[in-house]
């Protein structure tokens, strides 16, 4: 008796691991959204030292738990280890090559943005005035999936530069608000 | 039971073989191309972290840039400024109390601490030393995770009113050398010298530290008089210690050592021993290894794997006299431990909201000894040896009932060797009516299984007691939390514990021995409430206020060393941007009741810190004064000392100097 309720245990199991097999918790697709970028986007020379570890850091509070770091740990970005971090303040944020701002209001996203304006940092958002503040790319969710904006202006005025690839999958905003 | 047992573990055995196949046949969202992550399905997963805001209890958190800037030195100075904690202070280890219940000798038997999740209460006396005494030095501390409530329906045994989980810093953190040097008062001078860095797929952090102490020439109104050296104890406060830990980390391999040895002089004649006698002094020794395997599978599939062997060692010496005028006698007092054990831990989420975390655990005490003897003339009084062993099986889910709505329902089978079986459960209902506000409904019971010394130990004055069984407690708690900016956030908490067969102290009538029973009831009530705020430039500030009743059930007294007020207060000011910080903090207790009935009058004390950072290159200067007042306060003591309260510090400073490389 205890050996079928196993086995049927068992299969149940294995038949809901099979069928969620292309489903995962937000944060961790976004995590690996975060790892991707990094791969896909050019830093100036002097912003990437040899001996340096690339950084990727989450400023306010962190939504991703576990996750930023189960993806990033043994990874390495052009010859770069990568370090992910919690900083505090935009202040702290300067020595970070990748930025995720999480949710927060308006007038601390704009502060942010604006004390790290013309840093080769790549700023990562998640809300609806991402962009128009100076943000560069911001994630939105259309039918469950992970979909993201990049404002290519902003991009510019922190010297970054966007690899076709990562082009081709966003959709491209003016800063103006138009879509292209 | 063991039916129970069994079908427990297969089912584990049987999420762990499923998550296997899931491994096998998915990759790794880390290898995951960009137009792959584009075809995932995502669902809101925010809820089911363990922020503080989901988790089934009031949590706080302390982390390293607080550490720094507020100057705090010791685990108890960080446990100090939390909202409901207390330490009290016998000049040899330091007592945790927390929301009113402060047993005096409990060697902190009542919290359980976690380093990186590895248990660090022993078996012998249950305790984490929290001191000077304490495994990690607090420069690698990334950040305390305070989890108030019991919480032995995952951790099982001491996690009877809270859990402290204390993460540690990584190698990629650190990116080099690291040098500090301290110095304060009373001769007190430390080193740490650290290095930490990566190399793929490697990250490595060494780290080693020295403190040494030298005390104070300490005065003892108790033993004021000529034969007694007028009460006056000379050069016996002294305090060294040497710590290690290191870390290595390989894919989702993490290798961690620690090892701590420390020698304190006891100043107050504990235990009834020759007053201003520098050799009364203890011996501790730590010692851990823990191989942790984590992993997140693609599908969503949480598994954590891990052994560890520990060992610990107390050797105590005390110098006594039959009468005032024979001479003294020297005894001897040791404990040895050793255990292994391992767990597994398997979590994930079925029908998109049901969180379910499964799990494991073995411990293996394969040494328990407790020798005592009289060294000169030689006469053995103790020698117990043993081993035991301990079993159990868990499991929780996260019911998602609705979005705003969580279930946590969870429990815990544990089976002693020594004490037998104990089921605990625990039951969080969890409602965000609006995105800023929480309120949780929380209950729960915990225990903590009789240690080795509570059975087993025998002196000439005090002896075990084999039949002792785990003591309880059941908890029911309320908390709202609520978020008015993003800036500022206030808690408030209203809790109801009942402790149930603890265990104390009784005497034998038949050879008045003092002798361990489970002769204790109590009954807390109390309220907290918490305010956290954080501005932009580094601007920062907490305040927490507790007020609490903890009496005994059979006298309805309030118990000893149980403040009714606790405050807290801190704040942080930049000074100058980014370089120079200033910081207060403050804590005030009422009166408390010492073993003999007086009273102790409230107090408050102030320490200041200023911390500059970014000076030259990578250079840290830190100064701090604590007791800043010079308040003259005392903390309750326990039975063996003669003392009814022992006199705390006053004002002392230190200075810090830290250098990257």
């Amino acid at each position: 008796m205890r050996a079928i309720s196993l086995l049927v245990g068992f299969l149940a199991l294995a038949v809901t691991a099979v069928a969620q097999s292309t489903r995962a918790p937000e944060y961790q697709v976004k995590a690996a959204f975060l790892y991707n970028f990094a791969k896909f986007v050019e830093w100036p020379s002097a912003a990437l030292e040899s001996s340096t570890p690339f950084r990727i850091c989450v400023l306010g509070q962190d939504p991703f738990g576990d996750a930023l770091s189960n993806i990033v740990q043994g990874k390495s970005i052009s010859g770069h280890s990568i370090l992910s971090m919690q900083v505090q303040s935009a202040a702290a944020a300067r020595s970070c090559h990748v930025l995720f701002l999480s949710q927060s209001d308006p007038e601390t996203l704009k502060q942010g943005l604006e004390r790290l304006r013309d840093l080769p940092i790549l700023t990562v958002g998640e809300s609806a005035d991402f962009l128009p503040l100076g943000g560069m790319i911001n994630f939105v969710l259309e039918q469950d999936r992970v979909r993201f904006e990049i404002n290519l202006a902003a991009a510019e005025r922190h010297h970054l530069k966007l690899s076709s690839k990562l082009l081709a999958v966003a959709r491209v905003v003016n800063v103006g608000g138009g879509v292209n | 039971m063991p039916m129970l047992f069994s079908r427990f573990a297969a089912a584990l055995v049987c999420l762990l073989f499923s998550s296997l196949a899931v491994l096998a046949q998915n990759p790794d969202l880390s290898q995951a191309s960009l137009e792959e992550l584009m075809n995932i399905q995502v669902y809101s997963a925010s809820k089911y972290l363990q922020s503080s805001e989901a988790a089934p209890s009031l949590v706080t958190v302390v982390t390293a840039d607080q550490i720094q800037k507020y100057g705090y030195r010791t685990l108890a100075d960080i446990l100090r400024s939390v909202g409901g904690f207390y330490v009290t202070n016998d000049r040899h280890d330091s007592s945790l109390g927390m929301r009113g219940f402060g047993p005096l000798d409990d060697s902190n038997a009542r919290v359980l601490v976690l380093l990186d999740g590895h248990r660090l209460n022993d078996p012998i006396h249950n305790g984490t030393n929290i001191g000077t005494d304490f495994l990690l030095d607090v420069d690698l501390i990334e950040r305390v995770e305070i989890i108030r409530g019991p919480s032995s329906s995952l951790y099982g045994t001491n996690a009877f009113l809270g859990v402290l989980n204390i993460i540690t810093k990584r190698g990629a953190q650190l990116q080099g050398l690291e040098l500090s040097s301290e110095a304060g008062s009373f001769n007190t001078y430390k080193g740490r010298i650290s290095f930490g860095q990566q190399f793929q797929p490697f990250e490595l952090l060494l780290s080693g530290s020295y403190y040494t102490s030298r005390g104070q020439n300490l005065f003892f109104p108790e033993f004021n008089s000529p034969v007694t050296h007028n009460g006056i104890a000379v050069n016996a406060d002294d305090d060294t210690s040497r710590s290690f830990f290191g870390e290595l980390a390989f894919n989702k391999f993490i290798l961690r050592a620690g090892y701590l040895y420390r020698e304190k002089g006891d100043p107050t004649a504990a235990n009834f021993t020759v007053f201003n006698d520098s050799g009364n002094r203890g011996f501790d020794l730590n010692r851990t290894l823990d191989l942790q395997y984590q992993n997140t599978f693609h599908g969503d599939w949480d598994a954590m794997f891990r052994v560890y062997h520990d060992s610990s060692r107390v050797d105590n010496f005390y110098w006594w006299r039959e009468t005032d005028a024979t001479p003294p006698l020297l005894s001897y007092d040791n404990s040895r431990g050793a255990w292994w054990g391992g767990e597994m831990k398997v979590t994930h989420t079925f029908l998109l909201n049901h969180r379910i975390t499964g799990g494991m655990e073995w411990r293996d005490n394969v040494r328990e000894d407790q020798l005592n003897y009289d060294i000169a003339p030689n006469v053995l009084c103790n020698d117990d040896r043993r081993s035991s062993w301990l079993t159990a099986v868990y499991g929780q889910d996260e019911f998602s009932i609705t979005p705003k709505l969580l279930l946590n329902l969870g429990a815990r089978f544990d089976y002693y060797s020594t004490v037998g079986s104990t089921t605990n459960p625990r039951l969080a209902l969890i409602y965000r009516p609006q995105e800023k506000t929480t309120v949780k409904i929380l209950y729960g019971t915990a225990f903590r299984a009789p240690t080795a010394y509570e059975l087993h130990y025998r002196s000439w004055t005090l002896k075990g007691n084999p039949a002792l069984r785990p003591e309880t407690i059941r908890s029911t708690e309320v908390v709202v939390e609520r978020t008015l900016t993003s800036q500022l956030r206030f808690a408030a908490s209203g809790y109801l514990n009942g402790m149930h067969n603890l265990i104390g102290e009784a005497i034998d009538p038949v050879d008045e021995l003092i002798v361990f029973r489970n002769n204790e009831n109590v009954l807390s009530r109390g309220l907290q409430l918490e305010a956290n705020a954080r501005w932009p430039r580094g601007w920062e500030g907490r305040a927490s206020y507790n007020l609490q009743r903890t009496t005994d059930r059979a006298t309805g007294q309030v118990l000893t060393n149980s403040p009714l007020h606790l405050a807290k207060l801190g704040v942080i000011v930049p000074v100058v941007g980014n370089k120079l910080f200033a910081s207060l903090d403050s804590w005030y207790m009422s009166r408390r009741r010492t073993l003999s009935g007086a009273s102790l009058g409230g107090f408050a004390v102030f320490n200041a810190n200023l911390l500059s950072r970014n000076l030259g290159r990578h250079a840290e200067v830190s100064a701090g004064l604590y007791n800043l007042f010079d308040k003259n306060y005392a903390d309750p003591a326990a039975e063996e000392h003669l003392e009814g309260a022992l006199q705390q510090d006053g004002r002392n400073f230190r200075v810090k100097h830290t250098f990257h490389f």
